[in-house]
């Protein structure tokens, strides 16, 4: 039997490694969520922003380093982005009672939910010139713009006013609760937040 | 020589060149800094009680034949005479869905022809002469089930009338109709997404401090009872992201040869995918355990606040999970202005599909627990025994 020569062994080797790197690029990160869990999530203010994605690929021909045939994509996008108080994160001694007088510092406001939702995305048809010669923006690409935009929106969020708005509107709720259960003093405070998070969306804990 | 000479030259100053040059690398995307304009601030007061993670499929195919199904269903209601919907307006979705049944046993009809006769282009003359039977026997017999059922003299007129002529008027806009559709499939062209989001339900916290009637219940003396709070389905998304920089909301998982697809193409099948977790997440009694939850909540709260009194809190849905209650929760998620009218169609059809699902799944035990628990205070508020639960802290 004849050895096999070495070019094709060398190929060989060469055609695993390339499909070895392909198959590890292609998967994705590990992770578990639970499905359904039970929360205690108080929602007191929505923002609604606006966002315009403009987008461009430049064609490139081979070997010449010139950019060519500019596709580009443009689409108004919405985002609404709700804040409010964990009350899981309520303790007992964050609640003082003495008689009709009641203190409570509530948890601090965080981001409940960010939602980006496609249907309220609007394309420009005017802007918009999806096709060149040798370019196109495929719809991968267009989901990599929606992606990148998400990312910007989500980076803005702190500096969007959202805490003072849900911790105005938290007071207001809390007091008329309170105020029907016979409180005459009412005092409501804030523990103090370091920043507020920008994924709190995804809660990994406690699989089913 | 010369091939050598080839080798050991040429080819790496080749690669070197196409390498420098970023030849195998893709075109470079990028999204310009635009500003994030805030268009709306609101105050709201939504008590989030559960959360569903999952993934959702959807296809092109799935979506188009859910827009016919919608279609059909405008078609045969717009085809009702004017002067009769008035007359027929509260069994309006019955008579739409004979109508629908109809087309789909003429699209049947429509896939035994052959080719010659589909080529013929007069499908409705064939199958008047043809299939008579269709006509006589069994719609009118179906349809005569359901006045049966009601038992109501406008009805039976109404089948009356469209026994006569408007009966052949409308089964010529409906063939006609089912020929173009034919006419537009194209069996090659797919997309499908995977998308991965949320769904979170819980109620109104507005509701409960302005009381919603809390009800002492002489059987249940340590109990609260709240009445019209109900679990809502507050937010269901499925963002670019589905964790930030981890992992994407929408995934392609087939695109059946690369075929184009137009922008509102793309966003039925996404909403497609978002309806389908709603769905799921239904399904896996999100409602449920948000009201459970919110009971468990309330009455925690109550006795953090100092009504130790309180050993169990119940909330009392008057309303069971309808069609209409289903539809109108639902329709909260997203902006439906944004919508086109074909797509608020597709969602419109396809929510049915899941109330009916909810309905099945849920409704005998769900009435069954109600029923006892209203039958109780039903019987106090007659005799004159409720009164308002007078919290006061011990």
């Amino acid at each position: 039997m004849n050895p096999e020569p070495t070019c094709y062994l060398i190929l060989k080797r060469i055609c695993l490694f390339f499909s070895f790197l392909l198959v590890s690029c292609n998967q994705n990160p590990d992770f578990k969520i639970s499905q359904l869990k039970s929360v205690s999530k108080l929602a007191t203010t929505e923002f609604v922003v606006n966002k315009t994605v403009y987008g461009h690929k430049d064609g490139r021909l081979p070997i010449i380093p010139i950019k060519f045939n500019r596709a580009s994509f443009m689409a108004f996008t919405e985002a609404r982005i709700k804040a409010g108080i964990d009350l899981d994160k309520l303790r007992e001694e964050d609640i003082k009672i003495d008689g009709k007088k009641i203190s409570i510092t509530l948890p601090p406001i965080e981001i409940l939910n960010f939602s980006y939702p496609a249907e309220g995305f609007i394309e420009d048809n005017f802007y918009t010139d999806q096709k060149k010669f040798l370019n196109r923006i495929t719809i991968e690409d267009q989901e990599h713009l929606f992606r990148k935009a998400e990312l910007s929106i989500r980076e803005q969020i702190p500096d969007l006013g959202l805490e003072k708005a849900a911790q105005d509107n938290a007071r207001v709720l809390l007091k008329n609760l309170l105020e029907t259960m016979k409180f005459e003093e009412i005092y409501i405070d804030f523990r103090p937040a370091k920043k507020m998070t920008i994924d709190t969306n995804f809660s990994p804990e406690n699989p089913e | 020589m010369m091939k050598r000479a080839i080798y050991i030259v040429i080819l790496p100053c080749l690669t070197l060149s196409f390498v420098s040059c970023n030849f195998f690398r893709k075109p470079k995307l990028s999204l310009k800094d635009t500003v994030l304009a805030i268009t709306e601030k609101r105050e709201i007061d939504e008590w989030i009680m559960a959360e569903y993670y999952g993934e959702a499929i959807y296809s092109h195919k799935e979506g188009i034949s859910a827009w016919k199904r919608a279609q059909v269903r405008k078609q045969s209601l717009d085809t009702i005479p004017d002067t009769l919907k008035d007359d027929i307006a509260p069994w309006k979705n019955e008579i739409v869905d004979f109508y629908a049944d109809l087309n789909e046993t003429l699209r049947g009809v429509w896939d035994g022809l052959e080719g010659k006769e589909k080529r013929d282009k007069n499908v409705e003359k064939i199958v008047r002469e043809e299939y008579p039977e269709i006509l006589a026997d069994r719609h009118f017999s179906e349809l005569k089930e359901i006045v049966k059922k009601k038992s109501d003299r406008k009805l039976l007129r109404y089948v009356r009338r469209i026994n006569t002529s408007d009966f052949q008027n409308n089964f010529g806009v409906l063939g006609q109709f089912i020929k173009e559709q034919e006419e537009e499939e194209d069996d090659n062209k797919d997309l499908v997404f995977l998308g991965r989001g949320w769904v979170k339900a819980g109620i109104n916290f507005e509701a409960i401090s302005k009381a919603s009637i809390q009800l002492k219940n002489e059987e249940e003396p340590d109990t609260v009872f709240i009445l019209n709070v109900k679990p809502e389905i507050y937010n269901a998304d499925i963002n670019p992201w589905f964790i930030p920089k981890k992992s994407p909301g929408f995934e392609i998982i087939e695109w059946k040869r690369k075929r184009r697809f137009t922008f509102s193409e793309v966003q039925r099948i996404k909403t497609g995918c978002k309806l389908r977790l709603v769905h799921d997440a239904i399904e896996r009694g999100i409602l449920d355990l948000a009201k459970k939850n919110a009971e468990d909540q309330i009455l925690s709260l109550l006795n953090i606040l100092g009504f130790t009194q309180v050993k169990a809190v119940r909330i009392i849905l008057e309303e069971t999970y309808s069609e209409d209650y289903l539809v109108r929760t639902t329709f909260n998620f997203g902006n439906p202005d944004r919508f086109t009218e074909t797509d608020e169609i597709v969602e419109a059809d396809e929510l049915e599909r899941v109330a009916a699902m909810v309905d099945r799944n849920y409704s005998p035990e769900r009435q069954k627990y109600l029923k006892s628990l209203i039958e109780v205070n039903k019987r106090q508020w007659e005799n004159g025994l409720v009164e308002k639960f007078s919290l006061n802290p011990e």
